[in-house]
């Protein structure tokens, strides 16, 4: 038998074709994974022109009315304390409510489940509320509202149940059942056990006090009265100013905790040109707040867009936008 | 004879294929090289592109001064018979924020709704067009748990008012109204005070015909409730169709300018709310100079929204 031997150069240009071919694969390959990296650095710039635009044309944010924030005033341990008050659950107890509006919605319900997710920071005693003033320009101090005498006796009572016994796990349903459910609306309060009853009866008459002693009609006016002493008549629009140090938030000259300063801010309802301003440590301004205070105090409250300048609205506006 | 030599088949094949192959390789290689540098121009580029971007964003977005709201949007309405039809009227936020706190002098809701149901400048939209204006609103800015917050006692003096001025023009006006009403204090499920016998008639329809169940926020709000159901996760939102001024739209339903600045009027915005303009498509659009200059810029809808990019950009420039 004999072997059937390929010619020498037939097999050279074989082999150095199968290897040009399967280069030319490989750079075939490569090709194609550069020309899809160009398309995505494409993609990306043209985002990133996108992005230039800053601000949506379509969309607009704002507000007619003014910027209000809402206290309650109370007597608690024999001494004035103001709670803060988130302004919709004042909204919902000044609605006419019906047993239809069970649930969630309930007001008395509404106010125990806030009281029980923010335990700490609710009470600020009243010459504290005053040292705030520094922080406030008078286009925010103008905006007080005080809950009334029916809100008042419901923070003072929760804020006694809670108290009183520390240590128990409530639900929303039972304090409100402990502070006498929906016969707080009432005022006086309705269904309330002796000591509550008593507790309700004392704030009541020290809130007719504070009247009588400043010849107020109304206590907000008795508050305003003391707060627009110390907050300077001026023509700028409302601002609520504020210093971050550690887990610390100096607001005029009160030192509060990230939940105090959660309850003040759940407090406001913004209105026409109202911006929440950071300072730092020298009251400089265009400092940014920390990023734990973003996390933990801006974002839970809502307070998340960020103000353009008015150089930038002017540029955006001369780019036709 | 000479016989001609031929070269093997197989070899000639294989050397012209070769030949094809190193050729076209080197072509890709020239190819390659050019894509290459054009990636490093396009990355320079983008590079360049987004510090100029951030560089702007950061100019532009004051890294300390925060907007927002804690609270939910709000629109305050309130309801009134209009020819036997259930219409609703947008009230002043002030007026309906008013009517929740202690009335004194400087807070006087009910001398305010006195004056705007004389003036005949309330805007009010019946029941269907409520209903209609469905395809420009999301759950978030009509759902009667929360937002839309209605006020019988509003709708009570309103209702008076239009009723009889219309009846009576030379002997109604707004003080004369506000006395026979019984003043601040005035409130529909305690009226008392109220002693003129037409007052005391129209309030009792009132309370017939509006407040009764089925009636009045059930008719508007709820059946809205019903078509905006598949909105609920969306954030609260006004969506204007306004090519020009005779064709401003919500949904689809017809607003004239003043129409708009009564609604904005009424709106307390909340958390994430906005409002936005779309074209006849429904494709977001920008709004009109004149929309922007004669109804958002003076009613203080004049926050711009920024892009969610443009913050992305600022974070990875590194600063914020």
């Amino acid at each position: 038998m004999k072997l059937d031997v390929r010619p020498a150069e037939n097999s050279f240009y074989e082999s150095f074709s199968d290897l040009i071919f399967g280069t030319l694969v490989l750079f075939l390959v490569m090709v194609m994974a550069l020309a899809l990296q160009l398309r995505n650095a494409q993609q990306k710039a043209s985002r990133a022109e996108s992005a230039a635009q800053l601000v949506y044309a379509e969309r607009r944010s704002g507000s007619a009315s003014q910027t209000s924030f809402a206290v309650a005033l109370m007597l608690r341990d024999g001494k004035p304390f103001l709670a803060m008050v988130p302004e919709s659950l004042q909204l919902r107890w000044e609605q006419p409510w019906s047993p239809a509006k069970a649930g969630a919605d309930e007001p008395v319900l509404a106010l125990c489940a806030y009281f029980l997710d923010n335990r700490e920071g609710v009470f600020l005693d009243y010459d504290g509320f005053l040292k705030l003033s520094k922080g406030m320009t008078r286009a925010m101090s103008d905006g007080l509202i005080e809950c009334g005498a029916r809100i008042a006796n419901a923070c003072l009572l929760i804020d006694h149940v809670l108290r009183s016994e520390p240590n128990r796990a409530w639900s929303p349903s039972e304090l409100a059942k402990a502070v006498g459910g929906i016969g707080l609306r009432e005022y006086p309060p309705a269904g309330l056990s002796a000591g509550l009853d008593a507790l309700a009866k004392e704030n009541g008459q020290w809130r007719s006090e504070i009247l009588r002693r400043t010849g107020a009609d109304l206590v907000v006016d008795a508050i305003a009265f003391d707060l627009n002493q110390k907050v300077p008549k001026d023509a700028q629009p409302p601002r609520l100013r504020f210093q971050v140090d550690g887990d610390r938030v100096r607001v005029g000259e009160v030192n509060l905790t990230f939940a105090g300063m959660r309850a003040l801010l759940r407090t406001i309802r913004p209105g026409q040109g109202f911006y929440i301003e950071h300072l730092g440590p020298a009251e400089e301004i265009e400092t940014p707040p920390p990023d734990q205070f973003l996390r933990e105090v801006l974002q839970p409250t809502g307070f998340v867009n960020r103000v353009l300048s008015d150089v930038g609205l002017r540029e955006v506006q001369r780019r036709g936008r | 004879m000479w016989k001609l030599r031929e070269e093997p088949r197989g070899g000639s094949f294989y050397e012209s294929f070769s030949d094809l192959i190193f050729g076209t390789l080197v072509l890709f290689i020239v190819l390659v090289m050019a894509l290459a540098l054009q990636m490093r121009k396009s990355e320079a580029r983008i590079s360049e592109s987004t510090a100029r971007t951030t560089a702007k964003v950061l100019e532009h977005v004051s890294k300390s001064r925060f907007t927002g709201a804690p609270n939910q949007t709000i629109l305050y309405v309130c309801h009134l018979p209009v020819d036997g039809v259930t219409h609703m009227a947008f009230l002043p936020a002030t007026v309906g924020q008013g009517l929740a706190l202690a009335r004194r002098n400087g807070n006087d809701p009910i001398a305010a709704l006195c004056d705007l149901g004389v003036s005949g400048e309330l805007t009010t939209l019946p029941a269907p067009e409520v209903e209609a204006m469905a395809g420009g609103l999301t759950l978030a800015v009509a759902n009667r748990q929360h937002a839309v917050l209605d006020h019988p006692t509003a709708g009570a003096v309103l209702h008076v008012a239009r009723t009889l001025v219309q009846r009576q023009p030379g002997r109604w006006n707004a003080d004369s109204l506000y006395r026979a009403l019984g003043g601040m204090h005035f409130d529909i499920a305690q009226d008392d005070a109220v002693q003129d016998t037409q007052v005391v008639q129209l309030l009792r329809d009132y309370r017939t015909g509006v407040m009764a169940p089925g009636r009045g926020m059930d008719e508007t709000a709820g059946m809205l409730e019903r078509r905006l159901e598949a909105t609920r996760e969306d954030p609260p939102r006004i969506r204007f169709t306004c090519p020009d001024q005779d064709h401003i739209r919500v949904g689809a339903t017809a607003f004239s300018p003043q129409m708009v600045r009564t609604l904005l009027r009424a709106l307390k915005p909340g958390r994430n709310f906005y409002l936005e303009c779309v074209d006849a498509n429904g494709k977001a659009s920008a709004f009109p100079d004149w929309f922007e200059s004669q109804l958002l810029a003076p009613l203080g809808f004049d926050g711009r929204v920024i892009r969610d990019e443009a913050l992305q950009l600022a974070k990875q420039g590194g600063r914020q």
